[in-house]
């Protein structure tokens, strides 16, 4: 499942949108507070990043050095959207020297963030349980075939008087 | 964006995603989760609420949430339980209506091979909208009516159809599982029988009598007369010449998880799953019935019907409360709640099998990494080895392991695709449409119409009515039969 970072201060927000995630199949990552905290392994894993951008003492510049260490893959794939609530906003102004790649002005209107997301996501591939079960039935038994391939040509170099 | 008043406050509700996600925002004082999940209903959106968002909008969330998303679902194909064909609701009529009193059957007497279902329609894979909107993504093979075949039937591949696999008395359950139960027989059953509790269906030759107490799994069948007794049968009940009871302190009841057919029923309580045809009378007696009653005359009694009642004359005091809150819930409650289980245990199982995947694929880095460095010094010695073969051995049990977890998940699997198909199948089946009372008779002065917000009282006589409960508000409107 795709996680998408969110980064606010505002427990509205974040439940809103993690809810809205959470109903689309993305998963929203809410453990990380602080982007200090975020390091690159966690950088790789992500889907995404949602981030207010007038949280204090955030130092965008921060995310971006982070996004370069990470590669540039990511730094081409990693959508990043902003969140703001004032435009003239000394912060905003500040963070849109680092073009994202979609804002959104608080409050948040769900249909805006699933217009944004949809540029990213095929969201409306939505809940699909019985399939997911099917598929991952049918990747269990690949991966066994695989591994026991695998093991058909080792088995031969191990075992005394095979090969 | 659509806009709908409660009495708190007002709902906004948009879709989004083509239709595929509801969002809503309820703006106003705190509400009921009812209250908004009715409101959602009103605007068409029934399918994938998102019952804890809901709860939370109506805790007084503030912001917009989503409420209702589209989902996959499985259903069921339309299975034909063959002989019951003569017990839908234009037969039933029927039986009111024709003087000669056609013969209909609940015990359903079948032989072995005798083909029990059939399929009309294919199983489906389908996107189900929140709006009630489904999207065909694939057919699923006829084999999955299998999962309907139950003690004693199986599935016939050839002829895709159920088939007996022993003489008996055939019946169907809420879930459409179909079984086959052998009858035991018996001339009747009284007192000194003691308790009778039977796995399979029962022939009763005469009466049950008084202070009896008997239950069956399959139908039971009575030639004779039912009397002061307690008589609960999981599938169809079928007495020759009614139920009666014959003395005031012992207490007569029948519980009938299906059907239930008599000519007459008599200061008896009575609890039906399904549909009850009485083709006489039903007299003092207190009955509840999920469906639909059919019954001539009924006197002093006090009916509670799920969706409708089809009589002649309703006669001194008669009171019918009209509409599914009067009539108990058939058991869904319980497999919805079994098949949360197994899609609980599937997750589980599925953690396993990914922690499992992760040692494996660093055992085989391990393995392999230390064959290519032995490889070196020569074949000899990769054999001879003890290291290796340490790490040879613990990987074979792996992939052991991960074999067998892979099998009880596909058991768990096909559990929770029995239990969904089972559950939807329930869903269709379900009676509905408008809950309605036909009478073509009199309606005596005392009778009394009742629903959850609505009661007509007749102070005189009235005559032919057909009368309708609204589901929306659950008011009464009775109009003249034609």
């Amino acid at each position: 499942m795709s996680q998408i970072l969110i980064l606010d201060n505002d427990r509205n927000t974040v439940e809103t949108i993690s809810r809205f995630l959470t109903a689309v199949q993305l998963q929203p990552a809410t453990h990380i507070k602080r982007l200090g905290s975020l390091n690159i392994d966690e950088v790789k894993k992500l889907a995404g990043i949602i981030i207010d951008v007038e949280i204090r003492n955030l130092a965008i510049d921060e995310l971006y050095e982070l996004l370069s260490d990470a590669g540039e893959e990511v730094q081409r794939n990693l959508p990043i959207i902003y969140l703001y609530s004032n435009p003239e906003s000394e912060p905003y102004r500040k963070a849109m020297e680092y073009p994202p790649n979609g804002e959104l002005q608080k409050p948040v209107q769900l249909g805006e963030l699933s217009d944004l997301l949809t540029r990213f996501f095929t969201l409306d591939a939505l809940l699909d349980r019985p399939r997911m079960f099917a598929e991952q039935q049918a990747e269990h038994y690949q991966y066994l075939e695989n591994t026991h391939q695998l093991l058909k040509r080792i088995t031969p170099l191990v075992t005394r008087g095979g090969g | 964006m659509e806009k709908l008043e409660l009495r708190g406050g007002h709902i906004l509700v948009d879709s989004l995603l083509e239709g595929k996600l509801v969002i809503a925002e309820y703006q106003g004082d705190r509400s009921s989760l009812g209250e908004i999940s009715t409101a959602l209903k009103t605007l068409g959106i029934s399918f994938g609420l998102l019952t804890e968002n809901i709860q939370l909008m109506a805790e007084g969330g503030s912001g917009q949430l989503p409420v209702a998303q589209a989902y996959l679902d499985l259903l069921p194909g339309k299975i034909r339980f063959l002989p019951e064909l003569p017990l839908n609701k234009d037969g039933l009529e029927q039986v009111l209506r024709d003087s000669k009193r056609p013969q209909v059957d609940v015990i359903h007497n079948v032989q072995e091979g005798e083909v029990l279902a059939d399929l009309t329609s294919n199983f489906q894979a389908v996107i189900q909208y929140p709006n009630g909107y489904f999207e065909t993504v694939s057919d699923l093979p006829p084999d999955s009516l299998s999962y309907f075949a139950g003690e004693n039937v199986r599935y016939e591949g050839d002829t895709q159809d159920l088939r007996a696999k022993c003489d008996g008395y055939a019946s169907r359950d809420v879930f459409g599982i179909v079984t086959v139960h052998p009858a035991g027989e018996l001339p009747s059953i009284l007192r000194i029988h003691g308790k009778i509790n039977v796995p399979e269906a029962l022939l009763v030759k005469g009466d049950i009598g008084r202070d009896c107490d008997v239950t069956c799994t399959g139908n039971l069948a009575v030639r004779g007369m039912i009397r002061s007794a307690r008589v609960v049968t999981q599938a169809n009940l079928f007495s020759q010449v009614g139920l009666k009871k014959s003395d005031k302190k012992t207490p007569a009841s029948a519980t009938v998880s299906r059907n239930l057919f008599t000519p007459h029923v008599s200061h008896f309580m009575v609890d039906v799953g399904h549909r009850m045809v009485v083709r006489n009378h039903i007299d003092h007696s207190n009955v509840r019935c999920n469906d639909l009653v059919v019954c001539p005359t009924i006197t002093a009694s006090t009916i509670r019907v799920g969706y409708g009642l089809i009589a002649r004359n309703l006669r001194r005091c008669t009171r019918i409360f009209l509409g599914p809150e009067f009539v108990k819930d058939s058991g869904s409650r319980e497999k919805e709640s079994e098949l949360k289980q197994h899609k609980n245990r599937l997750s589980d199982v599925e953690q396993g099998l990914l922690l499992l995947k992760e040692r494996i694929q660093q055992e085989q880095g391990r393995l392999v990494g230390h064959i290519r460095k032995m490889q070196q010094l020569g074949e000899t010695s990769i054999r001879s080895d003890i290291l290796l073969a340490g790490l040879y051995k613990r990987h074979t049990a792996s992939i052991e392991e991960y074999g067998q977890i892979t099998s009880t998940a596909k058991r768990v699997y096909e559990l929770i695709r029995r239990d969904w198909f089972q559950i939807n199948y329930f869903r269709q089946n379900q009676p509905s449409g408008v809950p309605e009372i036909v009478v073509v008779g009199n309606l005596e002065p005392g009778t009394v119409i009742k629903s959850r917000n609505d009661e007509i009282k007749f102070d005189k006589l009235a005559r032919s009515l057909r009368i309708r409960l609204s589901p929306e508000d659950g008011k009464l409107t009775a109009t003249p039969l034609n």
